[in-house]
């Protein structure tokens, strides 16, 4: 597999891999290090590359274990709030942004409530859009606990909605 | 399209991919059916999130590690290279010539060695007298020495005398 090749293949899930890490090791620089990292390990084992059955949740696994890694040596608490916000969208007023950026904010803080192995799933699935496998491959765990972790997030967030909803806060 | 049945099945995980990208899209329109605007804050999370995107020159400092990390890439393939075998046969030999190189002084040392222990003499009787008359030669000499050092001693022994009395 040479350059080209390699750049074809692996750069289209660099953001995916991007946002995986960040929401592990909760820093954009070290989340862009580890992106990097498992880049030039695909890079240095290119000659598998084409027998992974999915590349994709091969980058993810990978990715994982180097995040909880980072966060392990440094002694800190796995998920943190990602400092910053950098939702932009030029047709709402500055009034609504801050708006839509506090219901960002409260949103994420809510996610970081949930266990680490269903923060992961509901960012696999409904941020990622990968299949049930595909995070089963990547987490290391069977598919019907994809489908348990992916259905007691989802029951939490349904119900953390509601009250939100009814109590305002 | 019949969202809120469509929201029932995505909290009971039943959705496929299809479906939940339809709900994203839906929840991030403007026309959000009113009882069903408690559930936008996740949906809008989930726009949010997917925005996120590694910086700009991200793949051109990953490139620059690659090719950094690359040098120890071509020496390895240059092992496979039949040059590389010929040039590690030839150093093999060098080593070997200047081994044998060092070591044959050595072996001349010995001949010659060899050729002092050989016989200079025929005759037995006639070495007999020639190794005879050279130890009696060497015999001698260690006499002189021996007398000449010995007056010395004598010499002192008789002031120590001369001194004690």
């Amino acid at each position: 597999m040479n350059l080209e090749e390699f750049k074809h293949i692996i750069f289209p899930h660099k953001n995916k891999l991007y946002r995986f890490a960040l929401q592990i090791v909760g820093n954009t620089v070290e989340a862009e290090d580890v992106v990097q990292e498992v880049m030039i390990k695909m890079w240095n084992n290119r000659g598998e590359i084409k027998e992974l059955k999915s590349i994709e949740a091969w980058c993810m696994k990978m990715t994982r274990n180097l995040s909880i890694d980072k966060t392990r040596s440094k002694h800190r608490k796995v998920g943190i709030i990602p400092e910053g916000m950098d939702y932009q969208e030029t047709s709402v007023s500055p009034y609504k942004q801050v708006e839509l950026n506090d219901t960002v904010k409260r949103m994420r803080s809510f996610m970081e409530t949930l266990p680490e192995i269903q923060k992961n799933v509901v960012q696999m699935r409904d941020i990622e859009g990968l299949t049930y496998q595909e995070i089963a491959e990547a987490l290391e765990i069977p598919l019907n606990q994809v489908k348990v972790n992916l259905f007691r997030a989802r029951k939490k967030i349904k119900t953390y909605l509601l009250n939100h909803d009814a109590y305002g806060l | 399209m019949d969202y809120n049945s469509l929201l029932e099945k995505y909290w009971e995980g039943e959705t496929s991919l299809e479906e939940e990208k339809m709900l994203r899209v839906y929840f991030n329109s403007t026309d959000v059916a009113p009882d069903l605007i408690l559930y936008k804050p996740f949906f809008l999370y989930q726009k949010v999130e997917q925005e996120k995107t590694l910086s700009d020159n991200f793949e051109q400092e990953l490139l620059a590690k690659i090719e950094l990390e690359e040098k120890p890439i071509v020496k390895i393939n240059r092992k496979q290279n039949v040059t590389y075998y010929l040039y590690r046969i030839a150093a093999a030999l060098a080593l070997l010539f200047g081994v044998w190189f060092l070591f044959k002084p050595v072996v001349i040392e010995t001949e010659q060695i060899a050729a002092v222990d050989e016989d200079t003499f025929d005759d037995p009787e006639e070495a007999f007298n020639e190794l005879k008359s050279a130890l009696l030669l060497v015999s001698r000499n260690f006499e002189k020495g021996k007398s000449e050092s010995m007056k010395g001693v004598i010499k002192i022994n008789t002031l120590r005398k001369t001194v004690k009395k």
